[in-house]
């Protein structure tokens, strides 16, 4: 086994899902921002993982992990409709009374961060028991 | 008497095929929220038969012996690990392991005590 594979390989997942709680939590913090960063209501934004699967030649000279790791692909906004409340006192409000909010639901955003904790565990676990079986090894030529 | 014989050769060979298939339910777990990833599986029971038996072919290299369970369902977005089975093969893996190192341990130290003897 290459041993530093195999951390590399927990320590994609651990960083791509870091990565998706923290996407997570500016989607929450921003629940009500009428106005984002590019005019509008702010957009709810997501990850895009991706399986990559180095050329084991490649990866040697680059010291990527040589199993299947994860990869953040990108950030994108997320293109649905705003929510449209009625609120004719509010600065951002149209002729009609209506501001558009956010199109970020709570609900679906903790149950995502309920996912992505499950996730990252899995992976801290995950580099637990290498570190268990590594240490194992290293007691065979004692005693 | 062979003194390094089939059972270190096998117990060596078996630790391997144990570190590989670690690392291949790592890399489920890495991407257990990959949308199209499919999860792969690393059985070696033949392979290591082959391993402990002294007829002299080696077996093959666990690296190649992982394959995509057909058999697991799948989640709405095409993945297929799922993270209890894998955390459940996981943690039988690395005791196994940990065992078998230690089983190699026992068998050096018994050596040992063949050499020095027991005083």
């Amino acid at each position: 086994m290459n041993i530093g594979s195999t951390f590399a390989i927990s320590a994609s997942g651990l960083h791509a899902q870091r990565l998706r709680m923290d996407l997570i939590a500016a989607n929450l913090a921003n629940a009500n921002s009428t106005e984002g960063p590019n005019g509008g209501p702010y957009k709810r934004q997501d990850v895009v993982l991706q399986a990559v699967r180095p050329d084991s030649f490649d990866s040697f000279l680059t010291g990527e992990p040589s199993g299947t790791s994860v990869r953040v692909r990108g950030v994108v906004e997320d293109q649905s409709d705003p929510r449209q409340v009625y609120d004719p006192g509010h600065p951002h409000a149209d002729e009609s009374g209506h501001v558009a909010m956010p199109n970020v639901n709570v609900m679906s955003e903790m149950v995502d961060l309920m996912a992505a904790t499950r996730a990252y565990e899995a992976n801290i676990t995950a580099l637990d028991a290498t570190r268990r079986v590594l240490q194992a090894a290293l007691e065979i030529g004692q005693g | 008497m062979n003194l390094f014989g089939t059972v270190l050769r096998g117990l060596g060979t078996a630790i391997g095929f144990h570190e590989e298939r670690h690392k291949v339910i790592s890399e489920n777990l890495a991407n257990s929220e990959t949308p199209g990833y499919r999860a792969r599986r690393l059985e070696f029971d033949a392979e290591l038969l082959r391993a402990f038996e002294s007829d002299g072919t080696s077996p093959a290299d666990p690296t190649s012996l992982a394959e995509i369970d057909r058999t697991a369902p799948m989640k709405a977005d095409r993945n297929t690990v799922d993270l209890d089975t894998e955390m459940a093969r996981m943690s039988e893996n690395s005791l196994r392991t940990v065992a078998l190192s230690r089983m190699l341990a026992r068998k050096y130290a018994g050596l040992k005590t063949a050499i020095v003897g027991t005083r």
